[in-house]
């Protein structure tokens, strides 16, 4: 049955006195949980589990991705596409990460598609200069990150982060960069209570903005 | 590292996006560089936030304000600080809950440090800050209230949803004439009453304009430019935008109200092209630049621009003050006169008030609305409010300024019916909505045999005074006389029975309602008025379309209603080839059963150059557009039935549905909340909003939503879906099996789509193949239905869609 049947009739507004069935959205639900339950089901084959992992990382993943990625280099899907491919691959190779902690898997993930992002940035650039239009962004080209805080600061911020322990990274990838909430990190890193893990970022922050201050 | 380290309380604030006074922390110079990196970390941070929280829920409920969770709540007087929504040298903007009020608000600081640094007296800007709030403009943001709580005076808003020009831009690239016009239109008249209450905007910008979704044009300030007119405090550097600023005030002089009318020119300039007029990087070489003017020739950059509205913006930017526009309603007339010499005037026709004893002659007076509006809707020059937009006010207890404005259109046409056996008693008044005066008014006394008449009389009387006094046309005999013949060409394929027209408009009536029931009474009805007229086009046209709709709807096998209508539809063309409902409906037959593409562009492009304008007919060529994959396309096509049709639920859902397929699923939630508001009891549009508030997992919203769907087979795929995906097996097992055993043959595409997410490709293609049989329609949008992305990657999938003919 065609999605758009029925839209050729309006039925126009409701008979005076029904009820209005407007549901407004409420705070997000505290169970949509990166688990690391969820990541072994989904090592261990469960195809279920894996398109759950998938709807509750990938949106936020691309939001992040949509601030890395320049202007020029995306078209409307890009973006989406792109992480999408990315965390397939990524799922599909789970095997290959050796101690799979779903936060090392966040990890293996950001990086691939910064990777990912990179070689689209070399690809759009070497891509023949049909619309006049885009030379202007060319030449600037920075990602909304940087247009917001400068190409500079945003290498120095990589380099800090590269000076961080693995878990401190995911820390910052959850907090800093995705938005999660401290119950949300709790669960994802797959211990420990909210405390531990508003303590655990807060000590990420000050060895992350010490490698960034030391740089500048 | 001690206990009560205060970088601890610093990195905490940073992570949890809290405010941070930068200036007050007392710095152990061995603590500097960690400082540092704490403001470059919370730069970062703000701006992750921001990116994540675009798309997160922007509603909160009345009674939870959405603190997202780890902030301790700040307090300003008696608002909850929420989020921070904007942050700039000049001032910061939170988004905050009014527990007095119980509703969300935006709340600006005026930061004292910039008060103090430009020698002002804080007393000073918060009586202009009063100024402000005495502003009451439906274009201007309206300013609930000015305080000062904890040494820090503030001022909160109304709380605005829309996205703002700046982001449309970026979005959409250059936008449309007819857009730019509006929104040129609605600032005008902004600035026009921020002019009036004494003051001059300073930081007008795309990003201060926001575009509310019911079409309010809201001018804004998020950098705190305001001030009194005629203020003898210059400009600061860093204060407004350079490449908004005109020459003089980079030169330091005083800003006025023509400033800001530049930096109109320059936002209505932006909004034309898509870039910035001046490219310089420095202060001194933009200022050098502003003052020659942009090097491209506006008519170059943008040469479909009528040129009314390219002298406006150059007027508008005149370098010197001296050689610039005068005043904003100046800059108004120029555009209102670039829309009225594009030959666009809008009418609504209200539902007729029945007058009849009977309250089943309803249908009549309702009908004779709707017939001419239908003319109405064909005549060059005129943007018609659908039938559904306009019988929302059916009832009228609103005013007649209020139902234009909601309507977005100039003049009104309402009127009354009396019928009486074979008389009829029809009176009508053409009202302007800007002051209410009646442009004309008419009785008519006849008898029903004279009805098509008086149709056309009425539908000639209306074109003629709105070409007269609303566009300032001449309407001398020889366009009388084109008048004539146009509202002749509106009215092709009537039939010539007054009785089979009667019937036709009962039909109409029934139609309208949309269940099963009325559908077939409907149809009882034209197949009564085309044995009284059998060469009656339009009769025949609707009776396919009924039948056509019936299969749609899984009334009838689709097969079977789709080949029984599209003979009917062309039997109507052999009679009428201009019939314009007859093209949208072989459009539909062409495009859902045939997967004949392009000949179902040609219908849609014949139905849209004989009726343009209409919401079915964009709503048929948007969805044209993104079965074909070309998504940007149908977002632009539906975003016009929007504009075109500001209350019709069909215009929203259409929107929602093709922002869905590119994944823009926080604007497609918006459009289905509103297509929900507008028509509460629409099937279908439940199950779409389920699927997006998945795709932003919020699974348990979804399963709500879901549930209230009222159509069956959307229902069940939703909660199938969702139960999946939320790790609800057995549910999502039984939600499935009920798709199945209930609608095999009406959803089997329904349930390939629940199989492709469920990553069961094989299943998929099998019950792809049965829809393939049963000529499922659904099949025509595979190609943009995000939840069959899992099969892209299998060979099977560019087979099929060799087979649907979109492998293109």
């Amino acid at each position: 049955m065609s999605l758009l049947e029925g839209l050729m009739t309006d039925p126009g507004p409701p008979p005076e006195g029904s009820a209005s069935n407007d549901s407004k959205p409420g705070p997000l639900s505290p169970d949509l949980l990166v688990t690391g339950q969820l990541l072994e089901r989904a090592k261990a084959g469960d195809r279920s589990a894996l398109e759950a992992l998938m709807a509750r990382y990938r949106p936020r993943l691309v939001r992040w991705a949509t601030g890395r990625l320049p202007h020029y280099a995306r078209s409307l899907h890009d973006t989406a596409d792109l992480v999408q491919e990315t965390l397939l691959r990524a799922i599909e190779g789970l095997d290959r990460i050796e101690e799979s902690s779903p936060g090392q898997f966040q990890a293996y993930v950001r990086q691939a598609v910064l990777n990912r992002i990179r070689d689209q940035v070399r690809w759009a650039n070497r891509r023949p200069a049909d619309a006049t239009a885009l030379e202007h962004f060319r030449d600037a080209a920075p990602s909304p990150l940087e247009r917001a805080i400068g190409v500079e600061m945003v290498e120095r911020y990589e380099r800090a982060l590269g000076q961080l322990s693995d878990v401190e990274r995911q820390l910052i990838h959850f907090r800093i960069e995705l938005d999660f909430s401290y119950e949300e990190i709790a669960a994802a890193m797959g211990r420990g209570s909210q405390d531990a893990a508003r303590m655990a970022v807060q000590r990420a922050i000050r060895k992350l903005a010490k490698a960034m201050g030391d740089a500048r | 590292m001690h206990a009560d380290d205060p970088l601890d309380d610093l990195a905490s604030s940073v992570s949890d996006g809290t405010q941070i006074d930068w200036d007050r922390v007392a710095a152990d110079p061995e603590d500097e560089a960690e400082i540092q990196g704490l403001r470059d970390v919370e730069r970062i941070a703000a701006f992750s936030r921001t990116l994540q929280r675009s798309g997160a829920n922007d509603c909160a409920p009345p009674d939870a304000p959405a603190v997202s969770s780890g902030i301790r709540p700040q307090h300003w007087g008696d608002l909850t600080l929420l989020e921070r929504i904007g942050a700039g040298s000049n001032g910061e903007v939170w988004r905050a809950w009014d527990a007095t009020l119980q509703r969300e608000v935006a709340l600006k600081f005026l930061q004292s440090r910039r008060i103090e640094a430009a020698g002002t007296a804080r007393e000073v800007l918060l009586e202009e800050a009063r100024a402000l709030a005495r502003v009451r403009h439906r274009g201007v943001v309206t300013v609930h209230g000015i305080s000062e709580h904890d040494g820090r005076p503030g001022m909160w808003m109304e709380f605005l949803r829309g996205p703002t020009l700046a982001e449309e831009i970026e979005r959409r690239g250059a936008l449309p004439v007819s857009d730019v016009l509006r929104i040129g239109i609605g600032l005008c008249a902004a600035l026009e009453a921020v002019d009036l209450a004494g003051l001059v905007h300073r930081d007008l910008k795309p990003a201060n304009v926001v575009l509310e979704p019911d079409g309010r044009v809201v001018l804004t300030d998020f950098g705190l430019g305001w001030r009194r007119a005629g203020s003898t405090e210059q400009a600061p550097r860093g204060w407004g935008t350079p490449v908004f600023m005109s020459p003089e005030i980079m030169s330091g002089e005083i800003p006025t109200h023509r400033s800001d009318l530049y930096a109109l020119g320059v936002t209505l300039r932006w909004a034309l092209t898509g870039t910035a007029p001046f490219h310089a990087k420095d202060w001194e070489s933009l200022r050098a630049e502003a003052g020659r003017g942009p090097t491209a020739a506006l008519s170059e950059e943008r040469p479909d621009a009528p040129p009314g509205l390219v002298r406006a913006i150059e007027a508008a930017m005149a370098p010197r003050a001296e050689d610039r526009i005068l005043s904003a309603s100046k800059l108004a007339s120029l555009m209102l006169a670039v829309r009225g010499a594009r030959g666009v005037a809008s009418i609504a026709v209200l539902p007729f008030v029945n007058r009849s004893r009977s309250e089943d002659d309803e249908y009549f007076s309702d009908g004779l609305a709707d017939e001419i509006r239908n003319m109405l809707a064909k005549i060059r020059g005129l943007r018609v409010a659908a039938r559904t937009s306009s019988f929302r006010f059916k009832g009228g207890k609103e005013d007649l300024a209020t139902i234009g404005q909601k309507l977005n259109v100039a003049a009104l046409l309402e009127g009354t019916v009396r019928k009486s056996g074979n008389n009829v008693r029809i009176s009508v008044h053409l009202l302007k909505v800007s002051d209410g005066y009646h442009l004309w008014a008419e009785t008519y006394d006849r008898t029903l045999d004279d009805i098509f008449a008086v149709q056309d009389d009425i539908a000639q009387s209306v074109v003629r005074e709105l070409r007269e006094k609303l566009l300032g046309e001449k309407v001398d005999s020889k366009a009388g006389g084109e008048v004539r013949a146009e509202v002749a060409r509106a009215a092709k394929g009537r039939g010539t029975n007054p009785e089979a027209h009667r019937l036709c408009l009962q039909a109409q009536y029934f139609a309208a309602r949309g269940s099963r029931e009325d559908m077939l009474k409907a149809s009882g009805y034209l197949e009564r008025a085309l044995e009284l007229d059998s060469a009656y086009a339009l009769a025949w046209a609707r009776l396919g379309r009924s039948h056509m709709r019936a299969a749609d709807m899984g009334w009838v096998e689709a097969e079977v209603g789709h080949k029984r209508g599209r003979e009917l539809v062309e039997h109507a063309l052999s009679l009428e080839p201009d019939l314009a409902e007859g093209h949208a409906s072989l459009g539909w037959t062409r495009m859902v059963m045939d997967w004949d593409w392009s000949g179902a562009e040609a219908s849609f492009r014949r139905a849209q150059e004989l009726m343009p304008g209409n919401t079915v007919v964009l709503s048929y060529a948007s969805a044209m557009a993104s079965n074909r994959g070309r998504l940007e396309e149908a977002i632009e096509i539906a975003h016009r039935g929007v504009d075109q049709d500001p209350l019709s639920s069909l215009s929203y859902i259409t929107l929602g549905l093709m922002l869905y397929r590119a994944g823009s699923f926080a604007d497609a939630e918006k459009a289905f909340r509103v297509g929900i508001e507008l028509s509460p009891q629409r099937a279908n549009i439940r199950a779409y909003l389920a699927f997006v508030l998945l795709a932003q997992r919020r699974a348990d919203e979804a399963l709500a939503v879901a549930l209230e769907e009222p159509e069956g087979c959307f229902r069940l795929e939703a909660l199938a879906v969702i139960h999946h995906v939320a790790g609800r097996q057995k549910e999502a097992d039984t939600a499935l099996r009920e798709l199945i055993e209930t609608m095999a043959d009406t959803a089997a595409y329904q349930i390939a789509s629940v199989y492709a997410v469920r990553h069961e490709p094989d299943s998929a293609f099998e019950w792809f193949e049965r829809a393939y049989r049963l000529r499922d329609t659904g099949l025509a949008e595979m190609k943009s239905n995000p939840r069959l992305r899992s099969l892209h990657g299998d060979p099977r999938w560019p087979e099929f869609l060799e087979k649907v003919g979109l492998r293109e």
